[in-house]
């Protein structure tokens, strides 16, 4: 037993002088140790590291030219990460600045639903452009015509009209603008109109007229009667009633031996021209004569 | 960030090279029986190495050349039967140089090339490793990895395979 583990450690190159003593006295150990020191004189080939390590480069070269400069430029992973959060930053301010535009078709008005689920109707003709992806953090709409507005409660929904910027923050309003003039009625909650430095609240049942001077009118619909096909006036000058019939139909009215300066207080249907012609005419006393080529005469039955 | 060394550096990987390579050509020899198989197969194994310097840490670099080597060396086919060769009269501290004792030694030195012939490769290549390399139990044993007392198992039985083949002939 003695033996058998001081041959282990011999074998395994830690004998102590103690083991060897052991090993030397065993008669069976002689053999061994004749194995060992032939095994020990065994040649070996000599690896000259030198020309190997040559020979090797070389097949480097032979085998995989592109190893050879594998050199790639490797940045910190702390630069790493940030360079991919600026490109990721980057892209989405590219992205939300991105506006969507949208103009509704002649004769036809459309419904745009924003991202909060506020509703805009837009009146023909009207332009609006809002920004999707960047919705979340304006919510700014550029108007150019007529829309109505039901907000969604939330940040400050703001109107960038021409000539001044309208602001809610929760609200139902129309704003119209043609020119200069600019309209805004409100149906529900408060608006502020920001036009030419001044600061115009508007509250429910109101409807303010901006240009050339601030006008107050009160309105009576819960929606603007455009939203159902009709334009409402308020103590409005006829000639610009007519206007409005000549925009929708697209007829030209002529008049004769009128004052043009009546005001008219009312509203007309977009969908036939000559129960719309009636409805203005007749409050006002007066006729009208229509022609086969879409020109429409107004005039004066009492002065004729 | 701290720099590591790293194998792909040129300087890392000829130090790692002068360092290992005669002793990976003798593991390679001990198998192979040849000269050049086991040049070849040392070279291989240090251009396997450094064509995947990026994922070998230099201080794993001694434990990839072996595996990698003895995995080459299964891969090849069909090796020429060699034999060692051993230097020719054998140093013995007693001043015995009588023709007897030399004719002697050249038997004992035919004998023991076929004992080795005898062996498994695998008995062989870890007897030799001990013998020939000097290394311990604990480093044949990482090579092949296997436990530290399966490696001294098998040095300990190619020795009494050896004895007993000899003492047969």
């Amino acid at each position: 037993m003695e033996t058998k583990q001081a041959l282990e450690k011999w074998l395994n190159n830690e004998a102590s002088p103690a083991d060897m003593q052991v090993l030397n006295q065993w008669p069976g150990f002689d053999i061994y140790k004749k194995i060992d020191t032939h095994t020990k004189a065994m040649v070996l080939p000599e690896h000259d590291a030198i020309s190997g390590l040559k020979a090797l480069k070389d097949t480097f070269l032979l085998t995989s030219p592109q190893q050879k400069t594998p050199k790639v430029i490797t940045m910190p992973r702390l630069l790493k990460i940030a360079a991919l959060l600026i490109l990721l930053v980057l892209s989405s301010v590219f992205v939300t600045s991105l506006p969507t535009n949208i103009q509704a078709p002649i004769a036809t008005t459309q419904t745009i639903e924003l991202p909060d689920s506020s509703k805009i109707t837009l009146k023909e003709n009207g332009r609006i452009s809002y920004k999707k992806y960047g919705w979340p953090f304006t919510r700014e709409v550029t108007l150019e015509g007529e829309a109505y507005f039901e907000v969604a409660k939330g940040k400050t929904f703001t109107v960038v009209t021409p000539t001044a910027n309208v602001s809610v923050l929760g609200t139902c309003f129309n704003v119209k603008t043609e020119n200069d003039l600019l309209i805004v009625s409100c149906f529900e909650g408060l608006v502020s109109v920001q036009a030419n430095g001044i600061n115009t609240l508007v509250s429910a049942g109101d409807s303010f007229s901006f240009s050339p001077m601030i006008v107050n009118n009160k309105i009576y619909t819960s929606k603007p009667t455009w939203i159902f096909n009709e334009s409402s006036f308020v103590d409005m000058p006829l000639e610009t009633v007519l206007m409005e019939i000549e925009k929708h139909y697209k007829v030209t009215i002529t008049t004769k031996n009128i004052d043009v300066t009546l005001r008219y207080t009312g509203s007309f249907t977009h969908t036939n021209l000559d129960q719309a012609l009636q409805t203005v005419t007749q409050p006002l006393n007066l006729s009208f004569s229509k022609d086969s080529k879409n020109e429409v005469q107004i005039y004066n039955l009492k002065k004729q | 960030m701290k720099k590591h060394s790293n194998i792909c550096q040129e300087a890392v990987f000829n130090k790692i090279y002068k360092e290992q390579v005669q002793s990976l050509r003798n593991f390679m020899f001990f198998k192979t029986k040849s000269t050049d198989a086991s040049y070849d197969l040392a070279q291989e194994a240090f251009l396997k190495l450094w064509q995947n310097c990026g994922k070998v840490a230099p201080n794993k670099a001694k434990s990839y050349l072996f595996t990698t080597a003895n995995n080459l060396f299964l891969n090849t086919v069909a090796h020429k039967k060699v034999q060692f060769k051993f230097t020719q009269g054998v140093k013995k501290s007693q001043d015995n140089n009588s023709p007897e004792f030399l004719l002697e030694e050249k038997e004992f030195g035919q004998k023991l090339q076929k004992a080795l012939d005898s062996l498994t490769q695998l008995q062989r290549t870890a007897f030799l490793l001990s013998r020939v390399e000097g290394k311990k139990y604990r480093e044949i044993a990482a090579i092949y990895n296997i436990s530290e007392k399966a490696a001294g198992k098998r040095v300990l039985d190619a020795l009494e395979k050896l004895r007993e083949t000899i003492e047969n002939l």
